[in-house]
């Protein structure tokens, strides 16, 4: 074992101890190049001096955790999933009063807005509730704001296009300066929360739930604990949908689940229901 | 027109306002003279009238005379005649108007000598002849009076006589005179006539001649004007209008003039010019801007000399130009645009500096000008001619003294200087244009290079990112590998390292060894008899621990079948049914019950470890996730850390597989023994669990590799295990000292169990203690336990067995009881009893009678089958241990068979794989000992699931096409469909028939949907309900639902397959609906509390199936719960509830999270002072403390342990008053 392995594990080690975030069942590889990006970033000589810092100096575990966390999305990512989240998934989901959508790992919250503006054109966004989750409470704050960069957001009426969106996507923000603005209104059913998917437990009966390109920054287990919780969280005959670069076949937890498309990753609770919430 | 300027000279150059006073004085002064020439004349017309009329009036008066005269004749003739005085009157009369009248007259002709004259002879002649005629006619005869006397007419006569005698004027002189007069006054008329004639004829004159003159200077005077000043401003303004139309050809005349003419043709002049200028300087802008713009379009050199040559050269009015474009590189002017230019001749497309007249303008960076060219210079060519240019311009396009190119152009014409300026502001423009497009060049270049590069990146970028991903978790993979290989390669070297060492040494202890062999070959002998001896020894004990383990097993089990009897009576007999029993029997028949409990925990102890000694205990090997077994036992260990105040943790080390193969449930049997062994023997300190790789230098198990091995560690800081006691610990029933099980309790059982466990997975436990500092037990296990082996031997056995024991009849197996088989009727409910302690079989059966039903018994799997098949009971109530086919088989074959597939069959064993009995297809599983209630549950549960196959199904809705609808979606042949049109209807209907399931829309007449679900409800067994609504419900309606039911479906496109899964969940499965989970709960809760009861409580959660859970087990309590869905409705339910004595609060909820709720609640005063209790699904550190800033006084972390709830509860519920 390296150094630098060494003070990676004492960097898992004092996040958890100084701090309580548990990254030691995060994929270590991906940990391992975050962290050097870290350490580039905020100048320190090895991961020992960011150590240092993380341990001493106050505020600075939130700059840590912003760098640790992939706040990378767009608007509509993968056309083709929610596409079918609109055109197989929504179908069922309006047989419910109402709908709890559980968006994990919501980053700067370009797909709580995608979900809530196809769910507007739906007609069941009056009904819904999205909780959109991050453990990266900056991420959370410019996901709240809804404001991004006009030149990330060239592709997204493409995509939104493709997505099968009836209207135009810039019905749904005012542009200004290099920025655009989403629409307040889109905001109205959403509840931003700080929740941990490695730490913290089910909060709410999931209906749906997106949590995409979340699950490969974490290691097997850690997968399987997540898993663990939305299958908990989801009723019977809810819906998941991960990034289509993840799966659960391999997971104990796929038993729980059918294919709903099985290539763009969208699954539903089989008949059986959820575990206990209560014990 | 100098000379014609020069006429007009003196009168043109008088200002215009003299002109006019001179044109209009001339006018006047004619007028004038006209006018005076004409009033003389009509002065003197009128003179001549005045005389004229004079000559009347004269005459008149003539003729007046005249008449008086005669008219005095008359009356003096008349007097005489007739001597009337009347005629004498008259005579007077006429005389007097005769003398006014002559006196007239004197007086009219008073200017006139000869008539007054003749008046005064007339004068006389008239006074005579009165005078005689009185003196001799008229007084004699008015002397005689009468004449008619012949006196009178004697007297008459000597008068008439006298009178003619005496007579010297006659009238007939008078009138002859009067004649004259007239005569001479006609004279004169006709005279003065003749001057008035006169008079007016020169008037005309006059007139004409003076009208004639007027016309004539008039007429002179407009063709002045008009010659003078009107036309010359015409054609000013002409040539103005002109000028302003920018003709700038106009020639403006009258320069000279010193009038207001001249002055506007000079000014007109100077604008002129001006325009001609300003034009000139427009053209110059516009062409050099247009010129620009174009150039600025350019995006190529050739473009750009093209652009310059085409627009520059029509604008010259030229008809050829060239651009040469200057390399500095190479000191060459390549030419690179033309116009007009053709091919060929001897015009060289590239110059050197100073070669020719372009090199040598180019060189020397000035303007080079050739005129009158000769004709053979060069030609101007067009489709209909050709000819040589008159002249040629070379100019060097230069920017701050370097040169960048030359532009040649010949033209025909000469350069107008017009054309030089332009020349000569182009040219920087250009120069600047081409700089900038020299510079725009190469910054494309630049761009597209960085472009193609870009592009470049982002496709390998993607293809990239793609990779990436791939690479990540090849990465992963081999680092994880490269680790272990490196690990093993450090453990190879260092083993290497130790053998070489120890050959070494064995080659020096070899020698001594061959000098002690001898020795030694002389004890072994001895040894060998000695070794033969112990070895039958051994083998005897072990065969006698076998036969042990055996007999244990066996006796375990024999021993747990009276027991299932003993506690089920004794149980019933401390129940006292039906009261006959004194108190202290049935405290007798308790204490029976709890002695036999203990007893049957031993036993099941000791069936454990002789099922491992004997080998009988079956392994089910499957990939099992380390972190399932690391929160099983967090889950499990919590609460008792927490209770015995001491810090516990779970932890997986990284660089672990996932998963590992072995029997999960057998592993967490063995951590969960080895940890409440730690907590059981910890007061203080830290208990902890650890999953990682063996230690390096750690001694394992024989046959494991560290690489491969899980490493599961439970360490403590209780008393820890002397030295000399460590390896017996594990000895069945043996614990440190025979003290420490009194003090501690337990069988001692446990760790023995563990240990053989561990075994039978392939791996080993290790113990490392020290006496006071505590003990650490490793469960070392391969990542893949050794396959089934043992396990695997014995299955064939017993279907050996069971295979064996098929051919035997059923009445020669063991003794069974007397069942209902003799006297069967159809119609009959029949439960099959399969179970071979008649004791047991005999207490089913007295139940299933004192339920009403017949009973059939069987005492093993073989005859039960066959009864099974025979009779087609109701239900099967069936244990696993069995002698011959085993209760495994016996499901197995009854759902295999489609005749008996049907029959509900409910476990009822010793063993506790509940799991597996479900799996197979039983309706229930219960583990001996039971309770008689949970038999009696297990008989509905089982009769629920018969019933003839046939599920009923209640379909209340009004609308009756909708009721179709439903029904024919649900149609099987197994369902039987009511329908009810309302609530009432359907509540008759629920009371007749236990229903299954029931579909129920909301909107019904009379009683609502809710209405109804609460009456159902309050009946006590509520049959599960879906709801089906054909409208969207509000949070607060779907809340109450929730209350009933969490199967709610809003009417929409694929709703019906909804419902079709819901409803067929609730028929067909296993789970009724969700009522499983509710007894479990119920069961854990046990009955309410005094503490509790009636104690009201406000719980506040969004996540309504956890509202509901967590109020149904409060409420089992007897709290009284208070539901609020969010922070609002709990603000708004405390204000108006004063009641509430405690809060449950979530703290994530939309709109008004737990936290601001929290706030808003402590800020009220009334109560500022209700405890509240977090329930938060957040886990992170600063959670806990932000709760209790918010205002929270505890803090639970979700999933809700019930247990450490409501010990949290019961601590901050306030006292009751």
């Amino acid at each position: 074992m390296d150094v630098e392995d060494i003070e990676l594990q004492l960097f898992v080690r004092a996040m958890q101890l100084r701090h309580g975030y548990d990254f030691s069942e995060y994929a270590p590889a991906s940990l391992k190049r975050r962290v050097q990006q870290l350490v580039r970033t905020h100048d320190a000589g090895s991961i020992s001096e960011l150590n240092s810092r993380l341990l001493h100096e106050e505020g600075f575990v939130t700059r840590v955790i912003e760098g640790l966390s992939v706040p990378v999305s767009e608007m509509f990512r993968d056309p083709p999933v929610f596409r079918t989240l609109r055109d197989k998934v929504f179908p069922v989901l309006a047989s419910y009063p109402e709908i709890n959508i559980w968006q994990a790992g919501c980053a700067h919250g370009q797909e709580v807005y995608s979900l809530a503006i196809l769910l507007e054109e739906a007609g069941l966004y009056e009904r819904s509730r999205i909780y959109a989750t991050d453990f990266n409470d900056a991420a959370l704050a410019v996901a709240a704001d809804g404001i991004y960069a006009t030149r990330e957001a060239r592709d997204w009426s493409r995509n939104y296009i493709e997505a099968g969106g009836s209207h135009s996507l810039s019905d749904y923000y005012s542009a200004r300066y290099d920025f655009i603005k989403l629409d307040k209104r889109l905001r109205r059913n959403v509840t931003f929360f700080n929740h941990n998917l490695v730490t913290d437990e089910v909060f709410c009966e999931a209906h749906l739930i997106l949590c995409r390109n979340v699950l490969i920054y974490f290691s097997n287990t850690l997968q399987d604990r997540t898993l663990g919780l939305f299958r908990d969280s989801l009723v019977r005959g809810g819906f998941l949908c991960l990034g289509t670069r993840e799966n659960i076949d391999f997971s104990p937890a796929a038993a729980g689940f059918a294919d709903v498309d099985h290539a763009l990753r969208i699954y539903q609770v089989g008949g059986a229901g959820a575990r206990p919430l209560v014990r | 027109m100098s000379s014609k300027e020069k006429r007009h000279s003196w009168l043109a150059d008088q200002p215009l306002q003299r002109k006019i006073v001179i044109a209009i004085g001339a006018l006047l002064a004619l007028f004038v003279a006209a006018s005076i020439a004409n009033l003389a004349s009509l002065w003197r017309e009128n003179d001549t009238r005045d005389w004229s009329k004079h000559t009347y009036v004269v005459l008149i008066t003539l003729a007046d005379v005249n008449d008086n005269a005669q008219a005095r004749q008359v009356a003096a003739r008349g007097f005489l005649l007739n001597q009337s005085d009347a005629e004498y009157a008259d005579f007077e009369t006429a005389d007097r108007d005769l003398v006014k009248s002559v006196a007239a007259l004197r007086q009219l002709t008073a200017d006139n000598a000869l008539q007054q004259s003749r008046i005064d002879r007339l004068q006389i002649m008239l006074d005579r002849w009165k005078d005689e005629v009185s003196r001799y006619a008229l007084e004699p005869t008015r002397a005689i009076g009468n004449a008619a006397t012949p006196e009178g007419a004697l007297a008459r006569e000597s008068i008439r006589h006298d009178y003619l005698e005496h007579r010297t004027v006659l009238m007939t002189d008078v009138r002859r005179l009067i004649d004259e007069m007239s005569a001479t006054e006609h004279t004169l008329l006709d005279r003065r006539n003749g001057a008035l004639d006169d008079v007016l004829t020169a008037t005309k004159y006059i007139d004409i001649f003076s009208l004639l003159a007027c016309l004539i200077f008039g007429l002179f005077v407009i063709g002045m004007t008009f010659r003078l000043i009107t036309r010359p401003i015409v054609r000013m303004t002409e040539l103005m209008s002109r000028l302003a139309a920018h003709d700038h050809g106009i020639e403006v005349r009258q320069l000279a003039r010193r009038d207001e003419i001249g002055e506007i043709a000079r000014a007109l002049q100077v604008f002129k010019e001006m325009s001609i200028e300003t034009a000139g300087q427009t053209w110059l802008k516009s062409t050099v801007t247009s010129i620009s713009n174009k150039l600025q379009g350019a995006t190529t050199y050739r473009q750009f000399a093209d652009v310059l040559v085409t627009e520059l050269v029509p604008v010259m009015k030229a008809g050829l130009g060239i651009f040469y474009l200057f390399h500095e590189h190479s000191a060459r002017l390549e030419r690179v645009g033309s116009y007009g230019f053709r091919e060929g001749g001897h015009l060289i497309p590239e110059y050197r500096l100073g070669e020719g007249l372009v090199g040598q303008a180019a060189s020397e960076r000035r303007t080079i000008v050739l005129q009158d060219l000769p004709d053979d210079y060069t030609r101007i060519h067009s489709g209909i001619g050709e000819g040589a240019p008159r002249s040629v311009v070379v100019l060097p396009v230069t920017s701050r003294e370097s040169l960048l190119g030359v532009v040649e152009i010949g033209s025909f014409a000469h350069l107008t200087a017009l054309e030089d300026r332009l020349l000569e502001e182009l040219m920087p423009i250009v120069a600047l244009s081409l700089e900038n497009l020299g510079r725009a060049i190469s910054t494309r270049a630049l761009l597209e290079q960085t472009q193609s590069q870009a592009d470049e990146l982002r496709a390998s970028e993607e293809a990239l990112r793609s990779q990436q991903e791939d690479l990540r978790s090849t990465n992963e993979e081999l680092k994880t590998r490269t680790t272990e290989l490196q690990e093993q390669s450090h453990r190879l070297v260092a083993s290497e390292e130790e053998l070489r060492v120890q050959t070494e040494e064995l080659h020096a202890s070899n020698e001594e060894l061959r000098e002690k062999s001898v020795t030694l070959n002389e004890q072994k002998d001895a040894l060998e008899a000695l070794q033969k001896d112990t070895q039958d020894k051994a083998e005897e004990l072990a065969r006698a621990s076998q036969y042990k383990s055996e007999f244990l097993a066996n006796m375990s089990h024999e021993l747990r079948t009276p027991l299932n009897s003993l506690l089920i009576l004794s149980r019933s007999l401390a129940d006292n049914d039906e009261e006959n029993l004194s108190g202290e029997q049935v405290e007798s028949a308790r204490i029976i019950h709890d002695a036999g409990s203990n007893l049957l925990r031993l036993i099941n102890d000791i069936l454990d470890l002789s099922k491992v000694e004997a080998g009988k205990m079956e392994l089910v090997v499957d990939t099992f996730p380390l972190a399932d077994l690391a929160r099983t036992v967090a889950r499990t260990f919590n609460h008792v850390a927490q209770e015995k105040k001491l810090a516990f943790s779970v932890d997986v080390a990284p660089g672990l597989p996932a998963t590992m193969r072995t029997d999960g449930a057998k592993l967490e049997q063995v951590a969960n023994n080895l940890l409440s062994n730690a907590f059981k023997f910890t007061a203080t300190g830290t208990v902890g669990l650890v999953v990682s790789r063996p230690a390096t230098g750690a001694i394992l198990p024989a046959g494991l590799v560290p690489a491969t091995t899980i490493a599961i560690a439970v360490n403590d800081t209780g008393i820890g295990i002397p030295a000399d006691k460590v390896l017996r610990v594990f000895h069945a029933f043996e614990q440190v000292d025979a003290s420490t099980s009194r003090q501690y309790g337990g069988t001692g059982l446990g760790l023995a169990i563990s240990r053989r466990i561990a075994m039978l997975l392939g791996g080993d436990i290790v113990l490392a203690s020290e006496p006071g500092r505590g003990s650490t037990f490793t469960v070392y296990l391969p990542e893949e336990a050794p396959d089934t082996g043992r396990s695997a031997d014995i299955v064939p056995l017993q279907q050996a067995a069971a295979e064996a024991t098929l051919a035997l009849s059923p009445g020669l197996l063991t003794d069974t009881i007397d069942d209902d088989r003799a006297s069967l009727s159809p119609g009959d409910t029949v439960i099959l009893v399969v179970e071979d302690d008649p004791a047991f079989a005999r207490i089913l059966a007295d139940m299933v009678h004192r339920k009403g039903h017949r009973v059939l018994a069987a005492g093993d799997g073989e005859s039960g089958l066959a009864l099974a098949r025979r009779y087609r009971p109701t239900g099967i109530l069936l244990d696993v241990m069995l002698p011959g086919m085993d209760g495994w088989t016996v499901i197995d074959r009854l759902k295999s068979d489609a005749a008996t597939r049907h029959i509900p069959v409910h476990f009822i064993s010793a063993t506790d794989d509940a799991t597996r009995g479900l799996e197979l297809g039983a309706v229930g599983f219960l583990t001996k000992p039971v309770s008689r209630e949970s038999i009696a549950s297990a008989f509905d549960r089982m009769l629920h699931f018969a019933e003839g196959r046939t599920r009923h199904l209640l379909v209340v809705d009004d609308d009756a096409s909708a009721r179709t609808a439903v029904r024919t979606l649900l149609k099987d042949d197994s369902v039987v469909i009511e329908e009810a049109a309302s609530g009432e209807e359907a509540l008759a209907k629920t009371a007749k028939t236990v229903f299954d399931c029931i579909v129920l829309d909301l909107g019904l007449p009379g009683m609502s949907g809710i209405e109804f679900l609460e009456h159902l409800s309050r009946g006590g067994h509520t049959p599960p309900v879906v709801v089906y609504s054909g409208r969207d419900l509000s949070r607060d309606e779907s809340m109450k639902i929730r209350q009933y039911t969490d199967s709610i479906v809003v009417k929409g496109a694929r709703s019906p397959d909804r419902l079709l899964d819901e409803v067929s969940l609730f028929l067909h499965s296993i789970r009724h609906g969700g009522g499983a989970r509710d007894e479990a709960t119920t069961a854990a809760g046990g009955v309410d509390e005094a503490s509790l009861r009636g104690r009201r409580l406000l719980l506040v959660d969004d996540d309504m199936r956890n509202l509901f859970a967590l109020s149904k087990v409060l409420r089992s309590k007897g709290i009284d719960v208070v539901m609020a869905q969010d922070g609002q409705k709990a603000l708004d339910t405390i204000d108006t509830d004063t009641g509430i004595e405690l809060v449950l609060m979530d703290i994530m909820m939309p709109v008004m999270d737990g936290y601001d709720t929290m706030r808003a609640i402590r800020a009220r005063p009334a109560v500022a002072k209700v405890p509240i209790i977090a329930l938060t699904a957040k886990a992170m550190r600063g959670d806990r403390e932000k709760c209790l800033e918010a205002g929270a006084n505890d803090y639970l972390s979700k999933p809700i342990d019930v247990d450490r709830l409501l010990s949290m509860i019961r601590v901050w519920l306030p006292t009751r008053s």
